[in-house]
């Protein structure tokens, strides 16, 4: 199965110019523009409110249910670091199931993260990064959201690894799941309000939602390295 | 005895010329304690505003003069303008856009910093990026949401120490902003004037 996806990979970033840095490459920003207006209006439908707090679901559910889905996502989350050499968090997501499965009540829990063993996301789209790809081009999924021509090939990759995982999606997914900020930006559940009303109350929210997503997914893939994205905004300004 | 204290202050004295000299400029690079202090105190005045206990229009004109205080304004505004409107723009409406953009920047984060009640912000490392550039890596600790990251640029290039970026996850303020004031520039129908009546609305 893993030739044929590499190729489905290749076959998607060979179309795709070089990898952008700094810069936004949008060349389907009218048929992106499209799609995200009916995501938005999908998202208005569903949650009129915006309270960020999903349709009537009790915190306590909500962080079970939340957790669940987490664990239930973990092996996923290993092939991933297996396919990335990346041996430390192979070891740390690996106990990170195995406290889980147990102390944590089958993953309705989250005792690892006390424990130290804090949650350490990852995903096909970071695995194809590890190995090179580019980018891309910027995409907006139907429903799923702000994307890049490499990370939509992930998310397919990531269905067949997981395929539960978009059936019993972390339930912070459902709030603005249309505008797919909230599932895209680290599934920070609560710190999601914030990112939606910041895109709701913004002058331009398909280019605020692009730059949102875009910076967040880049500073994740360079580990969180600050000096990566860094940037000197007197020579930019100021600069011949 | 004394040669020997003439002779040491002597060079001493030469040694800091040869420094000032090579440096360009007086002062010497930006340290990271200073930036970290920086930080710290900016954070102390934002949590001393929350819990003042006073109105949120009272709170809105207080984090405008901590931003006068501890951010480069002059640049933060002039950036969002991008060089596309500071290459037409007066000195006199842009004098009249910084002002309503801070104020704009006050209200738009204002009305978040509600949410740090009761919480933290700690300072894990900081990294000497340029001679005149530090950035301050923290973790914000919040009630009720999982602790995010947050990298504030500090860069005493205006002169001193000032904050001139501030990153959550990641995503830059500066750039954010910059991209929300020329969507607001090009929607008030690349008209100056729309722009600042705008960002006087805005936030």
């Amino acid at each position: 199965m893993l030739p044929g996806l590499v190729a489905l990979a290749a076959t998607v970033s060979a179309c795709a110019p070089p990898d952008v840095t700094s810069d936004i490459h949008d060349p389907y920003e009218m048929r992106n523009r499209e799609v995200f207006e009916t995501n938005v209006e999908i998202d208005r439908a569903l949650f009129k409110d915006r309270s960020g707090t999903g349709p009537g679901i009790p915190a306590p559910v909500r962080a079970g249910l939340t957790n669940f889905s987490e664990t239930f996502a973990l092996p996923q989350t290993i092939v991933n670091d297996v396919l990335q050499f990346n041996v430390e968090d192979v070891i740390h997501n690996s106990f990170r199931l195995a406290v889980n499965a147990t102390l944590g009540f089958g993953g309705l829990m989250d005792p690892a993260t006390e424990l130290g063993l804090e949650k350490r996301d990852s995903d096909f789209g970071e695995t194809l990064h590890v190995w090179g790809f580019d980018e891309g081009a910027y995409l907006v999924l139907p429903i799923l959201g702000p994307s890049t021509e490499r990370d939509a090939v992930g998310k397919v990759v990531d269905l067949f690894t997981n395929p539960l995982g978009y059936v019993l999606p972390s339930p912070e997914k459902y709030v603005g799941t249309a505008t797919g900020i909230v599932a895209s930006i680290g599934a920070r559940g609560d710190f999601a309000g914030t990112v939606e009303s910041v895109l709701y109350d913004s002058a331009d929210p398909y280019a605020a939602a692009r730059l949102l997503y875009l910076d967040n997914r880049r500073f994740q893939l360079s580990g969180g390295d600050s000096g990566d994205a860094f940037f000197d905004p007197y020579e930019e300004l100021y600069g011949e | 005895m004394a040669n020997d204290i003439d002779r040491r202050g002597v060079l001493t004295l030469s040694l800091g010329a040869i420094l000032a000299a090579a440096a360009g400029r007086p002062a010497l690079a930006l340290q990271t304690g200073v930036a970290e202090g920086l930080i710290d105190r900016l954070v102390a005045d934002i949590n001393g505003i929350i819990n003042s206990g006073r109105t949120e229009g009272q709170m809105f004109g207080d984090f405008e003069r901590l931003l006068n205080k501890y951010a480069d304004v002059s640049l933060i505004s002039q950036f969002a303008l991008s060089r596309r409107i500071t290459s037409v723009i007066s000195s006199g409406e842009l004098r009249a856009f910084e002002q309503a953009f801070v104020g704009y920047i006050a209200r738009k984060y204002g009305r978040r910093f509600r949410e740090f009640i009761g919480g933290r912000v700690e300072v894990n490392r900081s990294q000497q990026l340029r001679e005149d550039t530090v950035m301050v890596t923290t973790t914000a600790i919040l009630r009720g949401v999982d602790p995010f990251r947050v990298d504030f640029q500090v860069s005493d290039r205006g002169g001193k120490p000032l904050l001139v970026d501030m990153k959550v996850e990641g995503i830059s303020l500066l750039r954010s902003e910059q991209q929300e004031i020329q969507a607001m520039y090009d929607q008030a129908g690349r008209s100056i004037a729309g722009l600042i009546a705008r960002v006087k609305q805005a936030g």
